[in-house]
């Protein structure tokens, strides 16, 4: 196998109790993904849609930033209740919940990107993206989509779009976890 | 079983000092390494983009290990005994197909023996943003002829 990537969900419900647990293979990259590997590496113009649906055929070899702080819903894991099947050309999640705590928000806490961990014995290794959404809405929020976004010089880029199997329903007062892990093997 | 989100395919064409092919093999590319990993993340965390790309030959026959950092035993750049002259490394745009939801692009070097003797190519490898990426071992080792071009292609693709 080459690169598989992998999603993890967890709800932890507002006494600290893991109420839901699942883990997913990641279906899909998209090409925005293709397309900012390529014009780092060849520093050629290459066109990418920004999360605004803005169109930039440019080369740039800017990092592909996904460590979004806290309150701030612009880029890093970003989930959503669209329940489109991704395809290749998306660029932002069907319908993003906001960063908030109004009707249908979630709050979103800091991005955190793990160094890699080997495993020598087997020849696999993988890194992990993660990030907590806490629903203080004051009703049930549905999730049935995730993202990952990464920001560089020239805006917003969806690089990898999932649809959950099942949606999940968060009760006020419980936090989802989202973890993205990326997978090799020698 | 469903496929890989990244893959990678490994292209070897021969050809002779009259431009004739006389050697091709497609194989999967079977070796992501350890540096991959630190180039995806130091993407993430802001500290470095993907840049500077890097295909090498090797004569080493040593399976490829996750924490290789290089190939087992690099064909130096030259006209001297046992070395090939590197060209430059060059990509083609990607091509992203909507009725598949793949995407893919090439990354190509061609590899000149200048060398007045034959040279024996039996491993590949990859580094970008400072990282060695890829590791090949090829199933049958190529020997290039005096005057002879190996040219290595590596085709990234993701599936949605």
């Amino acid at each position: 196998m080459n690169v598989k990537a992998y999603l993890k969900i967890k709800v932890i419900n507002e006494k600290g109790k893991c109420i839901y647990y699942r883990r997913y293979r990641s279906r899909s990259f998209v090409a925005n993904f293709i397309n900012l590997m390529f014009t780092g590496l060849f520093n050629q113009s290459v066109t990418f849609v920004n999360t605004s649906g803005s169109i930039a055929n440019v080369p740039t070899t800017y990092p592909l930033n996904v460590q979004d702080s806290s309150n701030d819903d612009n880029f890093g894991i970003q989930i959503g209740t669209g329940t489109t099947a991704p395809a290749i050309t998306d660029y932002r999640l069907t319908q993003l919940i906001l960063n908030g705590t109004s009707a249908g928000q979630m709050q979103y806490g800091v991005v955190t990107v793990m160094s890699p961990v080997i495993n020598t014995t087997n020849n696999t290794g993988y890194i992990t993206v993660t990030r907590a959404f806490t629903n203080n809405s004051g009703g049930s929020i549905t999730v049935s989509e995730v993202g990952l976004v990464a920001k560089n010089n020239y805006g917003y880029y969806l690089l990898i779009h999932d649809l959950l199997p099942t949606p999940i329903t968060v009760p006020n007062g419980s936090t989802l976890s989202i973890a993205y892990e990326i997978q090799i093997a020698t | 079983m469903r496929k890989p989100n990244i893959d990678a395919y490994l292209t070897v064409i021969v050809r002779d000092k009259n431009g004739k092919v006389v050697y091709r093999r497609r194989y999967k590319s079977r070796s992501f390494v350890e540096g991959f990993l630190n180039a995806l993340q130091n993407n993430f965390t802001n500290s470095n983009g993907f840049n500077s790309p890097y295909l090498v030959v090797g004569s080493g026959t040593t399976p490829p290990k996750i924490t290789d950092t290089g190939l087992t035993n690099q064909i130096g750049n030259g006209t001297s005994s046992g070395q090939l002259q590197y060209g430059s490394d060059s990509g083609t745009i990607p091509i992203i197909n909507t009725n598949t939801n793949t995407g893919s692009f090439s990354w190509s070097k061609t590899f000149n023996n200048g060398s007045g003797g034959n040279v024996t190519v039996s491993e590949v490898g990859a580094y970008f943003s400072g990282q060695f990426v890829l590791h090949d071992l090829l199933p049958s080792s190529i020997t290039l002829a005096p005057n002879q071009v190996l040219t290595v292609v590596y085709t990234i693709t993701i599936s949605t």
